[in-house]
């Protein structure tokens, strides 16, 4: 699906043949190892090849190597950090991995590359202890102020329950809170500009215009705001660090949980990446299957988003409507799946189980409806003149600022970037579907919210092409990674018997090497890079969210604007907070 | 007299009721006291500095405007009350008023005092070449 | 002021096994005055507006029109802890965000009371990970748990409701400075064994192949 150009041919031309040692991955994407001493000459090169240049970082991240044993063609590292640059013209990926030696090693930054690898180097830096030097404002971003330890590091306890009962009486939070406490100094703010002081007003992280617990420290002057400070990491998980103690096939509830509006959308990456490093093929109606429970949710997600962007500007009404569809939406799910909003039904290889019977009649009252729903949506909220006044020409973000910040999804359509996975890299069967890609014009918070509603109309209409043309078939691969044997012929032959056993009760051992899978979430590219150590759990899982990169994007969208506008702004960005935390 | 005799009976009604009530409320329902129940509540952290702060100068002006545009109404309702009394040259008076107190509403309109706003301060010490606290 | 006095002729009847414990204080505050308080606290526990994780939005669709708990008196979510009068925990409560809890917890005015909505606020849930706090009863005080994974929003209904007909038993104070201080809460069987008899009547189970 990735077509290879021979990056890693121009590479070693550049650089001198055997410089860049690469790796091969089950996923297609080219992999260069590049030391500390030259890797930003690579990056640096990269980003500004003619004809096709790798402009957007879609990820950093690292990976403890030091208790890997599956990693005989890779340079000796106990730490590698890992560049993921996508490049939307040549529609191609690279990675390029750093190793590093020692236990507290150190990079350089790449911060004046790409303005947003601040957040993900901070990110790195708290989850493993290596040093950027050169970061701005290196201090921690997923874990409170006040922890010790850097939680991704092999040493460092999983569970809540290997760190000795936990204990807070009311003076301990009053001590952990004054950590909390806002310093402007921190961040290079003044606190007042001469004739007139600033004022620091926190919203969040419990607030209802937040969606979610997240904070915005805002450096407001009267009522304008200049400056704004995202405080994350109140809603971390650890879902990483789960990964490395869940089997593959335990973990797809977590991923669930990762965007937690979009149910199925977050298992289908997860489980096309292990299907990658199994090589196990869906069949053709898992596919189907698949693609329109995603639509779906991927329906269910914008009508929440819809709801709550339309009561953010003081619509108190459509909020209850689309909360009203979402419940007619939630009767399919409930029917097909047992579940509401966390089904955790795919599975490496297909899906749970196959469709109940009339299943296709409640899909099809199901888009009937919703399709004159949004038509009526259109006139109470889209031409609504209010909104329009409070949305158009607010937060507004040019194509250049979004490549180069990593939005992705609705977000990047909407300042007129057309690039959506599911038709540049088609996965999962997406390539056998009919449907059209809005794309925006200003990048303003109306064009946002116009791209979600048109692909609430794309999604009924994925939905209505899987419906009259589902196949029959096997709703599961039967590679045996995917599905153990038949149980009946355990009693016969002793190897039925223990692959029996050990699937049902280790699951699969997926052998060791490492892809990823990036799919078109609801809210931009929601991607799982899964490193496999040949056992039965992953050994590194890396869940690049796309709020994490949009969240850090908000300071640059409101400055010189009110408050209000700032609401508007947030309700136009769809996040959820479990999708930037992790 | 008895103007004055119903004013203080009611006046002594009013005190005695509010105190009755704010006594009630104030002896009535649980207490306690832990660490965070008196601070502030700003979505569950510490403040950063304070509520009490030198503000730009644009909502020294909103007030100032409202004052002087308040006392012309005020102008107005005297006249308006005299009315009838002041008859013809009274009408002619209280219009010359209004077109005085609609220039100046034009004037201040024009030159940008309703832009709301330091950006606005900006702007125009921008344009003007002006520096910080001119 | 003087509390009113008067010998019950015979108890309220509590539903789902709820029991009134006795003490000796019992005739100071078992007086109609109380019980009207009580009556009008139950049908107006106002939420905080405090949702963690996906439970909130489970919580949110029970506000909205489906599912309504404004019929029960919950007519408004409050965003300020001053003026809410249950704090639903409704989410996993994580290591940075528990002093913040505590914190608005204590701002909260009395009477008050905390509903743990979900597993990840009962117990930490399936997320039994270094930054969780395996349980908000570890710093907080509970009256309800409601189980769930998000519990559906008729579950959490269920709590809230259940909750009420606690507070409409429970014994509080009538004044900080006079009269016994202290609150008599009423004891919550598990509604698992208290339901029992009835789920296990139920032996027609559908099958998921059928819509």
């Amino acid at each position: 699906m990735i077509a290879t150009t021979g990056t890693i041919g121009e590479l070693s031309e550049r650089f001198g043949a055997g410089s860049l040692p690469a790796q091969s991955t089950k996923d297609g994407v080219p992999t260069v190892w590049a030391g500390a001493e030259r890797f930003r000459e690579v990056l640096t090169w990269l980003k500004s090849r003619e004809g096709g240049s790798y402009s957007m970082l879609l990820d950093i991240t690292a990976i403890d190597e030091r208790s890997r044993a599956h990693r005989e063609d890779q340079p000796p590292a106990d730490f590698s950090v890992v560049y993921y640059l996508v490049s939307m013209e040549r529609n191609q990926d690279v990675r390029v991995k750093v190793p590093l030696l020692g236990s507290y090693p150190s990079l350089r930054t790449i911060t004046d590359l790409w303005p947003n690898a601040d957040w993900y180097e901070r990110e790195t830096w708290d989850m493993f202890g290596i040093t950027f030097e050169g970061h701005p404002h290196l201090r921690r971003i997923l874990t409170p102020p006040w922890w010790e330890g850097h939680p991704l590091r092999k040493e460092h306890p999983a569970r809540a329950t290997e760190m000795g009962p936990y204990h807070m009486s009311s003076d301990d939070a009053q001590r952990m809170l004054a950590t909390l406490e806002f310093k402007p100094e921190d961040w290079g703010m003044k606190r007042e500009n001469g004739d007139h002081q600033y004022m620091f007003l926190n919203i969040g992280p419990q607030h209802p215009a937040t969606h979610g617990i997240v904070r915005f420290t805002v450096q407001l002057d009267g009522e304008e705001i200049v400056d704004l400070v995202p405080d994350i990491g109140f809603h971390h998980r650890g879902a990483e660090k789960m990964g490395e103690r869940q089997t593959w096939h335990t973990y797809i509830p977590y991923t669930d949980r990762i965007d937690y509006l979009g149910g199925l959308l977050n298992n289908f990456p997860y489980v096309l990446a292990v299907e990658k490093l199994a090589g196990i093929e869906v069949p053709e109606r898992a596919q189907v299957i698949r693609v329109m429970m995603a639509e779906l949710f991927r329906v269910i997600s914008h009508l929440v988003y819809y709801g709550t962007f339309s009561a953010d500007l003081g619509q108190m009404s459509p909020l209850f409507w689309m909360f009203n569809d979402r419940e007619r939406a939630f009767d399919i799910v409930e029917a097909v799946t047992g579940g509401r909003m966390h089904p955790a039904w795919f599975r490496i290889g297909g899906v749970a189980m196959d469709l109940p019977a009339g299943w296709d009649r409640m899909m099809r009252d199901f888009i009937t409806y919703m399709r004159r729903r949004i038509r009526d949506y259109d006139v109470t909220v889209m031409k609504n003149r209010i909104v329009k006044a409070r949305t158009k020409g607010i937060g507004l973000v040019s194509k250049e600022e979004a490549v180069a910040w990593g939005a992705t999804g609705p977000f990047l359509r909407a300042s007129g970037v057309d690039w959506d996975l599911r038709k540049k890299r088609p996965y999962g069967g997406y390539e056998k579907f009919e449907f059209d890609v809005p794309v925006g014009t200003h990048g303003d918070s109306y064009d946002r919210v116009a791209m979600h509603v048109e692909e609430i109309r794309q999604s009924l209409r994925i939905m209505e092409q899987c419906l009259n043309n589902m196949p029959a078939g096997h709703y599961k691969s039967d590679h045996p990674l995917a599905t153990p044997p038949r149980k009946e012929r355990t009693m016969h032959d002793i190897e039925t018997l223990i692959n029996h056993f050990l699937g049902v009760s280790w699951g699969p051992v997926v052998p060791a090497g490492e892809a990823i899978a990036v799919a078109e979430g609801s809210k931009g590219n929601h991607s799982y890079y899964l490193v496999s150590d040949g056992g039965t759990m992953s050994y590194r899982t890396r869940i690049r969210t796309p709020s994490f990169a949009h969240i850090q994007m908000v300071p640059m969208l409101c400055r010189g604007l009110t408050i209000p506008d700032l609401v508007a702004i947030l309700g136009s960005i769809d996040y959820v907070l479990a999708d930037i935390d992790r | 007299m008895s103007a004055i005799l119903s004013l203080a009976v009611y006046l002594a009604v009013v005190v005695l009721l509010v105190g009755f009530l704010m006594l009630v409320t104030h002896l009535s329902g649980e207490r306690h006291f832990q660490n965070g129940t008196g601070t502030p509540y700003e979505s569950g952290v510490p403040l950063t500095g304070s509520a009490r702060l030198r503000f730009a100068a644009d909502f020294y002006l909103i007030a100032m405007f409202f004052v002087i545009f308040d006392i012309s109404a005020v102008f107005l309702f005297a006249w308006a009350v005299a009315a009838r009394e002041l008859g013809w040259p009274g009408y002619i008076a209280a219009v010359v008023f209004m077109i005085e107190t609609v220039a100046g509403l034009a004037y201040l309109w024009k030159k940008g005092a309703f832009d709301w706003g330091a950006r606005r301060l900006r702007d125009h010490r921008e344009r003007h070449g002006i520096g910080r606290a001119a | 002021m003087g509390l009113v006095v008067l010998r019950r002729k015979r108890p309220i009847g509590l539903p789902h096994g709820l029991e009134r414990p006795s003490s000796s204080a019992n005739d100071v505050y078992l007086s109609r005055r109380n019980d009207l308080i009580a009556w009008g606290r139950k049908y107006s526990m106002w939420p905080f507006n405090f949702g963690l994780s996906c439970c909130y939005v489970e919580m949110a669709t029970s506000i909205t029109s489906k599912f309504d708990i404004s019929r029960f008196g919950s007519e408004i979510i409050r965003g300020s802890p001053r003026e809410a009068d249950v704090m639903v925990v409704a989410g996993t409560v994580f290591a940075k965000m528990a002093p913040l809890v505590l914190h608005m917890y204590e701002q909260m005015m009395e009477p008050r009371w905390v509903i743990c909505m979900g597993s990840c606020a009962s117990s930490g849930g399936m997320y039994d990970i270094y930054s969780v706090v395996q349980g908000v009863d570890s710093f907080l005080p509970v009256d309800v748990y409601v189980q769930g994974c998000p519990p559906s929003p008729d579950a959490f209904m269920r709590g809230l409701v259940l909750l009420g007909e606690a507070v409409a038993t429970e014994k509080r104070p009538l004044s900080w400075v006079v009269g016994p201080q202290g609150v008599i809460r009423t004891v919550k069987p598990s509604l698992r064994d208290t339901m029992r008899p009835e789920r296990q009547k139920q032996t027609d189970l559908r099958s998921p192949d059928e819509v």
